[in-house]
């Protein structure tokens, strides 16, 4: 624990890896070599006007599905994650592009195609599963989506 | 009237929570109260067909959450679950419930959404024919599904159009053999060219699918209950273990047709989602939008209720707002992505730029000379142009389109 820092129990799901371990989804929890309760990680949303809000969202859900159901604005997620709309574009902060698989081929086609600016640091959050490892994840969403 | 008088919204789908937040961002202050007939607060539908039923609907219905219950509170947005609306009263400007609960509006909005054409045929209440429409269906037609799988018993889809063939992919990734029953002579025939679908048709093939066409279904039969064989006019039998039913659906538009508003097969909207009364608005998938021209235009995407719904926000706010961005839509199956911009209904002429076998490759439909939509097969940045393409009127001749070696992306930068 970093002093300074106020402690508060978080809810905790078991295994770092659930859905994550290849081929996805086929180890299943009892069966995971990780017999480790991880805290369920936080994600910081920034909505276009700068307000942040931080949600605890689940290993193995997206960053987009997280962010519609709390309602953060600055996402609209027309086509559900279904890499068809290019409308859940955001902005990874620093220190986390680099942790992050590396965008397909067909999410680079669809950000070459968003509404907002693209930049270096512009993912489409429909394709970023959350693990416990990205504890802390911060995503910025521009101003436009459409 | 009071401006702040409270708002209802009947439908607790896309188009109503689009409803709901846009007054809120158009600075309604006053009571806001969402009605949903279903258990679970406001979801995304597409997936329902699509990667969720391929995983097997067994997915948390939260992954697909359009909006929790917590986010609309926070917005003070009364959300009304299980609650079916039985009646509007215009004259006394309210509501009645099924269960008998009156509600009082100042305003109203219709977003009830569209319901799923049923089949005309004796045996088309067996147990083991399914519709599509909401979560609870998509888990059941995944549980048909994995039966057939386990028992060896072939899936019967009747409709080859999106829900169809979205249901037979999905239905050939839970390992059950699958047959469409199409009655016309191709695939997704009344939105695509041919090129599309006999491009989806060859998929489909590759993954074992097989296809009937001209296949007008006059009987489903079963035993216990349960439907076991599907006959059609020419007198074939298809042994089935589940049958899924995708032939359309049709604008669920009865509580508004019952409340005397003017409706034709959906609610009749104008141009920014007002009806003929002043104090209703509506949007989605339930409404019919009168053209200038004064044709009736039935959409059936999200982008529709998302924009619909902003338009219909802002005429209860007695403001004008309208609608005007490119239709567009999509279909995912198997590895083949299929995006549409533009209506291509009416078109004389079409042009394909790509490889037709692979498939990567998009259909430019034409209309006296004039481009009027793009599918696109697998071409995700050719879509991604087309809706700009379109939304800006910057339109290719014919003879750029056909010309292989011709920059599209460069048109748009010259204008832009």
């Amino acid at each position: 624990m970093i002093s300074g820092e106020i402690f508060y129990p978080r809810r905790a799901q078991k295994c770092c890896r659930v859905g994550a371990v290849w081929p996805p989804g086929t180890v299943t929890y009892w069966l995971c070599p990780h017999p480790v309760w991880w805290p369920v990680p936080r994600v910081t949303y920034i909505e276009p006007d700068g307000h942040a809000v931080t949600l605890e969202v689940k290993s193995g859900r997206t960053v987009m599905s997280a962010a519609m159901e709390a309602g953060i604005e600055g996402i609209e997620a027309q086509c559900g994650g279904n890499l068809a709309c290019a409308t859940c574009h955001c902005y990874v902060q620093e220190p986390w592009l680099d942790q992050l698989p590396l965008p397909s081929e067909d999410e680079l086609l669809m950000l070459g195609n968003v509404a907002a600016e693209r930049r270096d640091n512009s993912r489409l959050s429909c394709q970023l599963i959350v693990r416990p490892q990205l504890d802390g994840l911060t995503v910025q969403f521009p101003e436009r989506q459409s | 009237m009071n401006s702040q008088a409270p708002i209802l919204i009947v439908g607790a789908g896309q188009a109503g929570v689009q409803i709901a937040e846009s007054l809120r961002q158009e600075g309604f202050g006053g009571e806001l109260s969402l009605i949903g007939e279903e258990p679970h607060p406001p979801y995304q539908r597409p997936p329902l067909s699509k990667k969720w039923l391929a995983d097997g609907g067994g997915g948390n219905p939260v992954s697909l959450a359009l909006r929790g219950a917590e986010a609309l509170a926070r917005r003070r947005i009364d959300l009304k679950l299980e609650a079916r609306v039985a009646a509007v009263d215009r004259r006394a400007a309210e509501i009645t419930l099924g269960n008998g609960e009156r509600l009082r509006y100042g305003k109203l909005a219709f977003a009830t959404g569209s319901l799923p054409r049923t089949l005309p045929v004796p045996g088309a209440t067996l147990e083991s024919v399914l519709y599509l429409r909401g979560i609870a269906d998509s888990q059941a037609i995944a549980g048909a599904i994995r039966r057939c799988a386990a028992e060896h018993r072939r899936v019967v889809v009747i409709g080859g159009g999106f829900i169809g063939l979205e249901v037979a992919a999905g239905a050939r990734k839970l390992g059950a053999e699958v047959t469409v029953l199409e009655g016309l002579s191709r695939l997704m025939s009344r939105v695509t060219a041919p090129v599309i679908s006999e491009a989806f048709e060859r998929v489909h093939r590759a993954h074992q699918v097989e296809f009937v066409f001209d296949a007008q279904v006059v009987e489903l039969r079963g035993s216990g209950g349960r439907v076991e064989l599907v006959q059609t006019a020419d007198g074939r039998e298809f042994p089935a273990g589940c049958v899924v039913v995708g032939i359309g659906v049709a604008p669920d538009d009865r509580i508004a047709r019952e409340a005397g508003l003017a409706c034709d097969r959906g609610i009749i909207v104008d141009e920014c989602s007002r009806t003929g009364d002043p104090l209703i608005a509506a949007a989605g998938d339930c409404t019919a939008r009168r053209l200038p021209d004064g044709r009736l235009q039935r959409l059936e995407s999200v982008q529709n209720a998302v924009e619909q719904g902003k338009s219909a926000a802002a005429a209860l706010m007695g403001r004008k707002r309208v609608f005007c961005a490119t239709p567009w839509f999509w279909s995912d199956q198997y590895e083949v992505k299929l995006q549409m911009a533009g209506l291509s209904h009416g078109y004389d002429q079409v042009i394909t730029r790509g490889d037709l076998n692979k498939p990567a490759f998009s259909a430019f439909y034409f209309s006296a000379g004039r481009l009027v939509a793009v599918d696109s097969l697998n071409r995700i940045s050719d879509h991604m142009l087309a809706k700009r393409l379109l939304d800006h009127d910057v339109l290719p001749s014919m003879e750029q389109v056909a010309d292989a070696s011709f920059d599209l992306h460069g048109l748009m930068k010259q204008t832009a």
